[in-house]
């Protein structure tokens, strides 16, 4: 927990890049919100999908949350930091951990503001119509966000502490989330069920019939962190820190 | 205290260090001396954890770095001057080093006043001249009160006030009981600090002195002058001491003492008009030591 809290500490205390990245999340989440929200209160009666896309609003702090992960593990090492935490902590196994549980409680920390933001502007703008209702299954759908950005942050994570490179890290994470990954299952549609984004989808139960099931993709996804995991802690373990 | 066992290392084709070994006795300040590139970062990084050696191995009181229980307790290490986050403060950069040792809040304050860096603890680190980086590189590495200190070219940069700072606030430590294993190129300042010395040149063990029995080593020898300089060389040839050169009414003698000149030019009554040990800095000694080494 010590070293946690260190972690933690690290982040708080040099915030400018996770207040930009907050900020241009909320600011995307909010054009979005009030772009549904206005679109919605148009039509006589409220579409029955209205709640779902409230809920679902915060997906958006996926792609941060990766980018998270990334810097977490990679801005030690851009800034020569992580000599002195391998000094302080010199068992690797024990920091990687930790920066681990850094990156999934932070991941809950942006994903927050993200969820509740068009929850609460939804709340004040059309919470008071019958046709409007917030319940449980979108509780679910929320909940399912916070997991999934928390296996994102963790897939971001390792990739950055496997790569070390923060711009190459970045780059890397993207081109495959946005372009790899979509070209691949266009190519192979087999590929489909064991790649990352549609499994994030299922983990966020996302709609639509070729949407692998929570299950499935739940296990697909813990198998990535299984692998990228195992590739982090071996390079960290073995990296000389020169 | 600290032990360096055979040890090696290699970058892929570049060896970096080459079955290096040499102690580091307790409660001394020892140099480890060698020209840029010689392997002195590496072996302290070896010796820290932070790089893994080919061969052999470097131990900090019998154990492994990684080994140690509570190693910013009794190690402390200052390796670069340019280890911080640029826009964290000084004072936070040791709180999170603090917070990941279990170290109390306190401790911080008590430290920055030490290095004298309490105004511009708030300040962001990335703001720092070298002079200040090194401070706080220093508070770092005492923030766990460590009884060993590993400092890697602390003098690096710095302007003379600034080194005149270190050297005072080294010899403090030292007089604190400390161990301290400080790198160096900058001789001249190792050699007004230090008690003993670690010579290495190009990853290899070249010497390890006390830094007068290396000066004494280097030393060149005795200049005798005479105006009856042909006779005093017979004399002292007939009494064993070799001349090592002669130049019309100087003679130097390298394995002599000046008593030992004097009284057989006393004894034989020679007119001696000069008669000189030559002096060595630990920097002659050191460019001997690494020249000697480089021609063999």
């Amino acid at each position: 927990m010590r070293l946690v809290a260190a972690e933690l500490l690290k982040v708080w205390t040099a915030p400018r890049t996770l207040l930009g990245i907050l900020l241009s999340e909320l600011a995307i989440v909010l054009i979005g919100t009030i772009a549904t929200l206005h679109s919605a209160v148009n039509d006589p009666v409220l579409p029955p999908h209205l709640s779902r896309d409230i809920a679902t609003m915060g997906g958006i702090a996926l792609l941060f949350t990766t980018l998270v992960g990334v810097l977490i593990a990679t801005t030690e090492y851009r800034h020569g930091t992580i000599t002195l935490t391998f000094l302080a902590a010199p068992v690797r196994e024990k920091v990687l951990a930790a920066k681990t549980g850094a990156a999934v409680i932070a991941s809950v920390l942006l994903t927050l503001p993200a969820t509740l933001l068009p929850i609460v502007i939804a709340g004040i703008w059309v919470g008071g119509r019958a046709d409007y209702h917030f319940g449980g299954h979108e509780w679910q759908l929320v909940a399912r966000l916070f997991l999934g950005a928390a296996l994102v942050a963790m897939i971001g994570f390792f990739i950055g502490a496997s790569l070390k490179r923060q711009l190459g890290a970045v780059i890397l994470v993207l081109a495959w989330l946005v372009f790899l990954e979509p070209a691949l299952g266009g190519l192979f549609p087999g590929t489909k069920d064991y790649l990352i984004g549609p499994n994030i989808g299922g983990v966020l139960g996302d709609s639509g019939n070729d949407v692998p099931s929570f299950g499935h993709s739940f296990a697909v996804l813990v198998g990535y962190l299984v692998v990228l995991g195992a590739v982090a802690f071996v390079l960290t373990r073995r990296r000389d820190v020169t | 205290m600290i032990e360096v066992e055979s040890l090696t290392k290699r970058f892929r084709k570049t060896v970096a260090v080459d079955d290096l070994s040499f102690k580091v006795r307790e409660g001394a300040i020892t140099g480890f001396l060698g020209p840029n590139g010689a392997g002195k970062t590496t072996t302290l990084r070896v010796i820290l954890g932070l790089v893994h050696p080919t061969a052999g191995k470097a131990t900090v009181m019998g154990r492994l770095y990684r080994q140690l229980e509570s190693p910013t307790q009794q190690v402390g290490a200052v390796l670069e001057a340019s280890d911080f986050h640029p826009g964290r403060s000084g004072r936070n950069h040791l709180r999170v080093l603090a917070a990941a040792t279990g170290i109390p809040r306190s401790r911080v304050e008590e430290i920055l006043e030490v290095v004298d860096l309490q105004g511009a603890a708030g300040r962001r680190a990335g703001g720092y001249s070298l002079g200040m980086r090194q401070r706080l590189s220093l508070a770092g590495a005492l923030l766990g009160d460590p009884g060993i200190l590993v400092l890697d070219e602390p003098a690096n940069g710095l302007d003379p006030q600034g080194i005149r700072w270190l050297r005072e606030f080294l010899r403090s430590l030292a007089a604190e009981g400390r161990t301290i294993f400080i790198s160096s190129h900058v001789l001249a300042e190792l050699e007004q600090i230090v008690d003993e010395v670690v010579i290495i040149h190009r990853g290899k063990f070249v010497v390890q002195a006390s830094t007068a029995e290396l000066v004494a080593r280097a030393a060149g020898g005795i200049r005798a002058r005479s105006p009856q300089a042909d006779q005093l060389r017979a004399a002292l040839e007939q009494a064993g001491v070799k001349v090592a050169s002669s130049e019309g009414d100087l003679l130097t003698l390298a394995d002599a003492t000046t008593a030992q000149v004097g009284e057989i030019a006393a004894a034989k009554g020679i007119v001696l008009h000069e008669l000189v040990a030559e002096s060595s800095s630990l920097e002659e000694a050191f460019l001997d030591l690494t020249s000697q080494d480089e021609a063999s």
